[in-house]
């Protein structure tokens, strides 16, 4: 490719007007010539003066927005637990001044929010007025919920339910993105048009009751309970269909519409009170581990963990998948880490969090509480990862979460009846949440519930366990 | 969640502010390096900036606050990658990421943006009314186009030609002007 070639096709990916296979030959070329990459990093230095200069010239003040709630809610999720966080406001970071500019207009509420007590919930504001009070929302309101259930009503009389894991963002007072997650929907009439967006599909309401589904890195669903909706795939505008009461459908894996079997009951139609069960040292922040910047007192060679710290409340043992090296303890984030700077940031975006680190080191704790009939447990554990490196024993093995029953580690171990584990991702987080359902007579009814936090035989991190039950 | 947060020290804190707006340019480069033609870019460095602020005690004044942030910002990229897969057409791979984010951002840019604007004043009117067209919020090529009555495609290629030649000038000016 010549000179000229390349960097008319640098251009054009960076115009976003490059073809698909001219961006993977492009692609191919930097990865093996540190020449191209030269190239490419002047022009992106060049593009990106240009739109310093021109695009940013009108916006310059407005470039660089911390949403300061956020902040809040990442650094005292745990403290606000069953209650929302009320604070809003946001930061602006000036270019040009420096100085922190609180926005005077607050915009018009749309909508309010309940939870259940037990939510884990963010509500953070992104847009350009004061923000909200309480437990308001307006356009530029965004929620992320880890636990619990919340509902919605807005002041034209649609209603949202949804359940934890989920990320929604509300555009207006008949618009809502649901960027992750599953929500129910009832709109009426006096709110038809009612528009709800996912990654791959946007959902209008024509007066009805409906769920939405959208995952991160799978399909999006749209089910009908009531009514009709009109539903098109996104990234093929032309595939639109009208979906009408005990109709389904999902996106493919090209983003096109499929017809599936409707499945209305995974949707929460009102919030049901949850309640947290308790587990002991949920974050493992009970053991205090020095946070003097240095690596840990307690350590061997180039570990950098407390190697001998199994925490307090837990106990340890074997799941018999990979034992050679069986080491693990507990990682604070204020410390000079390698693994800090792996797993950087933590879940908890807390600049001295603790987690806990595990290669072939299980842990369980038997709980005060007793499994009952006709009951929903919902278990989620924060897991980390660094997937580069292999085994002890050279075997894949992945982390796992169990919910058992009794004080013996690896029996009675509950069946998931649904779970979302989101693929984990090489030096990153994710929440995985596991459900378990208990009919009338369940086998274990009245015996101690176990948790057990499993590493496979991978490295693996964990942090924040928390467990409901709800009836 | 670790002990209770100390007070913020206000000297400190303005100069880590300070920091962080001088630096806003070459977060955006570093980022934009990384997904290039993402509309995105804003985005990440929004929660880019999330980030250095919420770790902002971590940081040691007087230590490499570019490499420090262009680190956070390559995490923050793959995030939004990896939640982005299903959305938009795919960005680079994890693989070429890594190899760009081996060459953290210089601490250039103002250099960089000084030598683009002596190299802008030396385009002639079409030339800069061109850049302008494409990079100003809210105009567009095809619009310029058909004032012109000539093609978009027409005023593409002019256009990288433009860019391209700015790329030379101010790679001169800076090897005129070394640092």
């Amino acid at each position: 490719m010549s000179q000229n070639d390349l960097e008319s096709r640098i251009l054009d990916l960076l115009d976003g007007n490059l073809a698909a296979g001219e961006a993977a030959e492009l692609e191919a070329l930097l990865l093996r010539d540190e020449g191209a990459r030269e190239t490419y990093l002047a022009l992106v230095a060049i593009h990106n003066g240009l739109e310093s200069r021109f695009t940013a010239a009108s916006t310059v003040q407005q470039m660089s927005i911390i949403p300061i709630d956020r902040l809040v809610a990442a650094q005292q999720r745990r403290v606000i637990r069953g209650s929302l966080i009320a604070a809003a406001a946001i930061l602006v970071i000036s270019a040009v001044s420096m100085w922190m500019i609180l926005a005077p207009k607050t915009p018009a509420t749309v909508a309010t929010l309940r939870t259940t007590s037990d939510a884990l919930v963010s509500l953070s504001y992104e847009g350009d007025g004061e923000a909200p009070e309480g437990n308001t929302l307006v356009a530029g309101s965004r929620l992320r919920l880890t636990h619990g259930t919340m509902e919605g009503s807005f002041k034209n009389g649609a209603r949202l339910v949804a359940e934890a894991p989920c990320d929604l963002r509300v555009i207006s007072d008949k618009e809502v993105s649901l960027e992750s997650g599953r929500a129910w929907f009832l709109v009426p009439p006096e709110a038809k048009g009612f528009t709800v967006d996912t990654r791959q599909l946007t959902v209008v309401d024509l007066g009805t009751e409906f769920g939405v589904a959208s995952a991160i890195g799978g399909s999006d669903e749209a089910h009908v309970i009531k009514g009709t909706i009109e539903v098109t795939a996104r990234h093929h505008p032309a595939d639109k269909k009208l979906l009408k009461k005990g109709e389904a459908l999902r996106t493919g894996p090209d983003g096109q519409l499929i017809g599936i079997k409707p499945n209305p009951s995974q949707f929460e139609t009102k919030i049901t009170e949850t309640r947290a069960i308790g587990i002991a040292n949920h974050s493992f922040e009970e053991d205090v581990i020095p946070r003097d910047g240095k690596r840990a007192t307690k350590t061997t060679g180039n570990d950098d963990y407390n190697k001998d710290l199994v925490p307090s409340g837990w106990t340890r043992f074997d799941d018999g998948e990979g034992d050679k090296s069986l080491a693990g303890g507990i990682i604070s984030t204020a410390n000079d880490s390698f693994f800090n700077q792996v797993l950087a940031p933590t879940p908890d975006g807390d600049p001295n969090d603790q987690t806990f680190y595990s290669a072939e080191r299980d842990l369980f704790q038997v709980l005060s509480e007793k499994l009952q009939p006709n009951s929903t447990y919902v278990l989620s554990v924060d897991i980390g990862d660094w997937l580069k490196v292999q085994g002890y024993d050279g075997a894949p093995g992945n982390p796992g979460i169990h919910l058992g029953t009794g004080g013996r580690p690896g029996e009675a171990l509950l069946t998931a009846s649904a779970t979302d584990f989101p693929t984990r991702i090489d030096g990153r987080w994710v929440r995985w949440t596991a459900t378990y359902q208990t009919g009338p007579k369940p086998k274990a009814a009245g015996q101690p519930l176990r948790v057990e936090l499993t590493s496979g035989s991978r490295m693996a991190w964990f942090d924040n366990v928390c467990l409901s039950v709800r009836r | 969640m670790g002990p209770k947060e100390q007070g913020d020290d206000p000297r400190l804190l303005q100069d880590y502010v300070k920091l962080m707006t001088d630096h806003q340019w070459a977060i955006r480069g570093f980022i934009l390096s990384l997904m290039p033609g993402s509309p995105d870019v804003g985005d990440v460095l929004q929660e880019t900036n999330l980030i250095l602020w919420q770790k902002r005690k971590q940081f040691e004044l007087g230590t490499n606050f570019l490499a420090w942030a262009s680190r956070i910002a390559r995490y923050e990229v793959m995030h939004h990658r990896d939640r982005a897969k299903k959305h938009i057409a795919l960005p680079f791979t994890d693989e070429l990421i890594n190899v760009l984010a081996q060459k953290a951002p210089e601490n250039s840019q103002q250099r960089i943006l000084s030598a683009l604007d002596a190299c802008l004043e030396k385009l002639s009117e079409k030339q800069r009314e061109l850049i302008e067209q494409r990079y100003t919020p809210g105009k567009s090529l095809e619009s310029h186009a058909n004032t012109l009555g000539t093609s978009g495609g027409s005023l593409r290629v002019t256009l990288h030609r433009i860019r391209q030649a700015l790329k030379r000038c101010v790679e001169e000016t800076l090897s005129e002007n070394p640092a």
